[in-house]
C-alpha cells in the first residue's frame, strides 16, 4: 500500500473518531433518541465510518440547537 | 422585528446545497447539461470551498463551539470524495485538509465569542437584578440613607431622605442639608469615616430645628471611589401636644 492511500486512510480515521466522539457522547446525553433505542444508533455511529455519524445528525438535528434541547438532556 | 429562530433543517440544507456547488462540474457531467459547462466548475475548488464557511458559521452562532466543530468535520467528509479521486490538481488533500483546520478555527471562535456574549448578558442581568432589589431594600427603609463622596457631593439618597430634604444628588452634602457654603465645622466627620475605616455616630442638628442621629461608615462605590455612607435617624425631642 502506497504512503498516499496510509495518509487517506489515517486522515478518514481521524474524521471518523473524533465525529463519533462527539455524536456518542450526546447520545449518552440524551434522553430520547430516534427510534427509542440507544445501542443501535451507538453500534452505527461506530460501525459505518463518518455515514453514520451523518445518518445520526440527520435523525437528531437538535443537537445544533443545544437552547432549545435543554429538556432532552440528562443533568 | 420577529425574532431569527434556529430551524433544525437549515444547517443540513446548506450543506446539501454546497455539496451540490461543489461537485456541480461532476453533476453536469453526469447529466450531461452542456448548456451550463463552465470553465469555473472545473478549476481548483479551493474558492468553491470557501461557500462552506456559511454554514460553518452559522452553526457556530446557534451550536457554538460543539457546533462548530461537527459542521466542520461533515464538510471535511463532503471534501473528501474530490480529494481522493477527481481533483486533478497537486496536492488536493493538502489544501483541502488547510482550508478545514482554517475554516474551523473560524468557527470554533466564532462560538467562543458567542459563549462569552451569552456569559456577559447572564452576569449583566443577575448584578441588575440584586442591585435593584438592594436598592428596593434601602428605598423601603424607615431611616434616611445616604452616600457622600469625598468631594462632599451626594451620590445616593434613599426615599426617606429625598422626602425629608428634597432630591439633592449631585449637590454637595453642607450646601443642601444645611445650606452652608462650606462643609460643617465640629460636626462633620467624612474625612475620618473615609480614612479610618470605621464607623462614626454622632448628632446632627438641621436649620429646622430636627437632630438626627447619623451612623457613618466607608462604603467602596461601584467607581471603586471610598465614600461614607449614612444612617440619617429622626431624634428630635417630641412637640407636646
Amino acid at each position: 500500500m502506497s504512503s498516499d492511500w496510509i495518509i487517506r486512510i489515517v486522515l478518514f480515521a481521524i474524521v471518523h473518531w473524533v465525529l463519533a466522539g462527539v455524536l456518542l457522547n450526546d447520545l449518552v446525553s440524551r434522553r430520547k433518541v430516534f427510534g427509542g433505542r440507544k445501542a443501535p444508533w451507538a453500534i452505527v455511529i461506530l460501525v459505518i465510518p463518518c455515514f453514520g455519524s451523518l445518518a445520526y445528525l440527520l435523525f437528531h438535528p437538535q443537537i445544533l440547537n443545544p437552547d432549545h434541547d435543554q429538556g432532552n438532556r440528562r443533568d | 422585528m420577529k425574532k431569527l429562530t434556529f430551524r433544525p433543517f437549515i444547517l443540513p440544507l446548506m450543506l446539501v446545497v454546497c455539496g451540490i456547488f461543489y461537485y456541480f462540474g461532476e453533476l453536469i457531467d453526469w447529466a450531461s447539461w452542456n448548456a451550463i459547462r463552465e470553465s469555473f466548475f472545473y478549476g481548483v475548488h479551493d474558492v468553491h470551498r470557501l461557500l462552506f464557511l456559511v454554514p460553518i458559521t452559522y452553526a457556530a452562532y446557534y451550536a457554538r463551539v460543539k457546533g462548530a466543530v461537527i459542521i466542520t468535520l461533515v464538510s471535511f467528509i463532503i471534501f473528501l470524495p474530490r480529494a481522493f479521486f477527481i481533483s486533478p490538481y497537486p496536492d488536493p488533500l493538502l489544501r483541502m485538509a488547510i482550508f478545514t483546520v482554517f475554516a474551523g478555527v473560524i468557527g470554533v471562535l466564532v462560538g467562543m465569542v458567542r459563549n462569552q456574549a451569552t456569559r456577559a448578558r447572564y452576569l449583566e442581568a443577575t448584578v441588575t437584578a440584586q442591585r435593584d432589589r438592594m436598592l428596593q431594600m434601602v428605598n423601603d427603609i424607615a431611616d434616611g440613607i445616604l452616600i457622600t463622596g469625598p468631594d462632599y457631593r451626594i451620590r445616593f439618597m434613599n426615599a426617606t431622605m429625598v422626602r425629608d430634604f428634597g432630591d439633592g444628588t449631585g449637590h454637595t452634602c453642607y450646601g443642601h442639608l444645611h445650606q452652608l457654603a462650606a462643609p460643617c465645622r465640629g460636626d462633620c466627620r467624612l474625612t475620618e469615616v473615609i480614612n479610618d475605616k470605621r464607623i462614626h455616630r454622632w448628632l446632627c442638628p438641621v436649620r429646622d430645628g430636627r437632630v438626627y442621629e447619623v451612623i457613618a461608615a466607608p462604603y467602596i462605590d461601584a467607581d471603586e471611589t471610598a465614600c461614607q455612607i449614612s444612617i440619617f435617624r429622626d431624634v428630635s425631642p417630641r412637640q407636646p401636644a
